[in-house]
């Protein structure tokens, strides 16, 4: 599955060991001591940071310098914004960490949790007994965006390691580096758009140059960039924006819900969307921005999504649409 | 002055005064009478029947007659053994005391209410302290129940001698209403009166408690129990049609079971309406979006105080949708088509494929669909051509 995934570039240039990794020394520098000593005493892990930075990526190589070629039958790695519900995430651990007999190779197995700041923090309690009971045999790398989001006693059984935004050297760098590699002839003022653009995320970043180059047919110019930057939103909520602008709130309401009903985003994801493109088009005035941020805190404890956001909709309209005319 | 309740102010005192039930209330007498010469078999009475038809009433009413204390001991709240003889001790001695002061011997029936209601599991002892009690025969013990269970109840049904209470007939009900009426010195429709009694199906506490709204000028239609329990269709109709915010409380609070639905459905209306000021729309909306967060909390952390607030809210939301005139218009709600038919195959087509897809190259679904998606489309074209055809459907890219 993996080779035929490879033609995403983010996967095939994802770098394999920890001394690729871009620009983020302090981190792996801590990360090899802590293989250079005992790896019996390997704690649990926290890694934070933005989006982008090598979390995941990290967390994988580190497998790779642990296991070596057969890392895949040790780690087992989970999402918690896929795996619903912290009983799910019990039952895969446990049936995962039951068949074990810990060796000089293999001490323990690994379980990767990618976005762990998903989780309720009731998830994260009983998260936290998990990793508890497991121990011995298991090891958690917790991966999140806010540390802020995962509760402290979690946060103090696990050796934290932080991922800083991306700086552009590194970033253009290595962009350089899969332009050489594939063939594509790209400008300095090319890459640097696409890091403009991508806010030191290297995921971005490369996506948008992958993107871009397959288009262009491996000629992206400035243009090409931004046109193509123009269109990160889904054309549904850009439609959605369009129709409040001029007032309409009915068509905005029917792309809405063609839009949930395919994509089965919920409803915090629908307003970040809402909110970039506004972001992009400089239509977040402040009482635009209020209200957004209003209804992404009342999604938080509401029954029925659909409802918040049709409210928003119908205050938008009346925001966005007296600006139009 | 506090207006009184009508169910308490013309409660029958004696049992002359008590309608229906001829039969029952004989058997009572003869019982009692019976139990005084230590000549019954039955060391208790069990009283059966549906509510608001007399069998509280019945018991006050016998005591009364005969000149005894009734002593009621209400099954919600005194429910173990240790709880019932505890009572009984106290008043025991006070009776005993005041016997010995006065002179006077006050005679006591021991009255168990509901006792459908007292658990055989979770109110240990609590039936068979009742039975044990009525045993000894220091004073006449009857009980009442609405549904006894033949199980749960069967030594009282085989010690107890058992008398059925039926419902009143609408003829019984109406010599009642006029009864009142004549005492209150009301001028209401015969044609009103006749409404309540056969709406009331039998049960005169109902009958009386409509009586008394319908003199306050509240329609029989509104207050009558057989509003409960209507076709989420119907209810819809009669929200619409009506009615005053009293109205349609009374109609919101006696379907509860679908409030869900309802709140859904005027979601729905509200947002599609051809007819509502945009600014009452937004407000509408808005009033919708904080019933929704309150019946989130009230989901997620099983708090049901929030019931007594949705049921204004709601009430006050259809009250004000009904005078802007968003109405229900018989259309089947489109969430239900959305939630259910729209796009579904889609949906979970490109939900399975972007996990798969997703999980495959480290990512959530989440963030594959959001960052990574637009860059593969470009990419593949045939092996995933139905994933990317909705891809652009939806997402235009």
């Amino acid at each position: 599955m993996s080779t035929r995934l490879e033609l995403l570039w983010i996967e095939k240039y994802r770098p394999k060991k920890l001394d690729d990794i871009v620009d983020q020394e302090e981190v792996i520098q801590g990360l090899k001591n802590l293989l250079k000593g005992d790896i019996k005493e390997m704690p649990h892990l926290l890694f934070a940071g933005p989006p982008g930075t090598g979390k995941t990526t990290t967390a994988l190589a580190l497998a790779r310098e642990i296991y070596g070629g057969q890392w895949r039958d040790y780690v087992l790695e989970l999402n918690a914004s896929d795996e619903r519900g912290i009983n799910v995430i019990r039952e895969r651990v446990k049936i995962f960490a039951q068949y074990f007999t810990p060796s000089e190779k293999a001490p323990f197995k690994i379980v990767i949790l990618d976005e762990a700041d998903m989780m309720t923090s009731e998830a994260q309690t009983a998260l936290r007994r998990i990793m508890e009971i497991n121990a011995r045999v298991t090891r958690f790398i917790l991966i999140c965006n806010y540390i802020t989001r995962i509760i402290s006693p979690i946060q103090s059984r696990t050796a934290i390691f932080r991922f800083k935004r991306l700086p552009k050297e590194g970033a253009i760098q290595y962009l350089k580096m899969i332009c050489d590699s594939e063939g594509v002839e790209c400008s300095p003022d090319v890459l640097d758009k696409i890091y403009e653009a991508s806010l030191g995320d290297l995921r971005k970043a490369i996506n948008l140059l992958q993107s871009v180059s397959t288009v262009t047919g491996g000629k992206p110019t400035v243009k090409d960039v931004e046109s193509i930057v123009g269109k990160a939103t889904p054309e549904a909520i850009v439609k959605m924006i369009d129709a409040l602008r001029m007032g309409d709130f009915n068509s905005a309401r029917n792309l809405l819900f063609d839009f949930i009903s395919v994509s089965n985003l919920d409803g915090q994801e629908v307003i970040k969307l809402i909110f970039n493109e506004l972001m992009m088009r400089n239509l977040l005035q402040p009482e635009v921005a209020e209200v957004l941020a209003e209804y992404e805190y009342r999604i938080l404890t509401s029954a029925y999504y659909e409802i918040q956001l049709t409210a928003l909709l119908a205050k938008l309209s009346r925001l966005l649409g007296s600006r139009g005319q | 002055m506090v207006e009184m309740v009508w169910t308490e102010k013309h409660r029958p005192r004696s049992l002359n005064e008590i309608i229906g039930n001829e039969e029952a209330k004989l058997e009572l007498v003869r019982w009692l009478r019976n139990w005084e010469e230590g000549k019954s078999d039955f060391p208790g009475i069990l009283l059966v029947g549906p509510p608001g038809i007399g069998k509280t009433t019945a018991v006050h009413a016998l005591a009364n007659d005969f000149s005894y204390h009734v002593v009621e001991l209400n099954a919600s709240e005194y429910r173990t053994a240790e709880k019932i003889y505890e009572k009984l001790g106290s008043l025991g001695r006070s009776y005993t005391l005041e016997r010995y002061f006065t002179g006077r011997e006050r005679r006591i029936i021991v009255f168990f209410d509901e006792i459908d209601g007292i658990d055989p599991k979770e109110d240990r002892g609590g039936l068979d302290a009742v039975i044990e009690i009525a045993g000894k025969r220091d004073f006449p013990v009857v009980a009442a129940a609405n549904v006894p269970d033949p199980q749960k109840h069967k030594k009282l049904f085989e010690l107890f001698k058992v008398v059925e209470f039926r419902q009143l007939t609408p003829k019984h009900i109406i010599i009642l209403l006029k009864r009142i009426v004549e005492r209150e010195g009301l001028k209401i429709d015969y044609e009103i009166i006749k409404k309540i009694a056969e709406r009331a199906r039998g049960d005169a506490r109902l009958a009386i408690n409509m009586l008394q709204a319908a003199s306050l000028g509240i329609p029989v239609e509104s207050i009558s129990q057989s509003l409960e329990n209507l076709p989420l269709d119907e209810l819809l109709r009669r929200l619409s049609s009506s009615l005053s915010y009293y109205e349609i409380k009374q109609l919101i609070d006696a379907n509860s079971s679908l409030w869900e639905d309802l709140i859904y459905t005027y979601f729905d209306i509200i947002a599609r309406s051809p007819v509502l000021k945009f600014d009452a729309k937004i407000q509408l909306l808005d009033a919708l979006s904080k019933i929704d967060i309150y019946l989130g909390r009230m989901n997620k952390e099983r708090q049901f105080f929030y019931l007594r607030y949705l049921s204004h809210l709601i009430a006050w939301l259809i009250y004000n949708a009904n005078k802007s005139g968003a109405v229900y218009d018989g259309r089947i709600p489109e969430y239900r088509l959305y939630k259910f038919v729209f796009n579904r195959d889609a949906r979970e087509e490109f939900t399975e494929l972007s996990e798969a897809l997703g999980r495959s190259i480290h990512e959530s679904r989440r963030k594959f669909t959001l960052y990574t998606l637009p860059t593969f489309c470009k990419l593949v074209k045939r092996k995933y051509s139905k994933l990317c055809e909705w891809v652009k459907k939806v997402y235009g890219w």
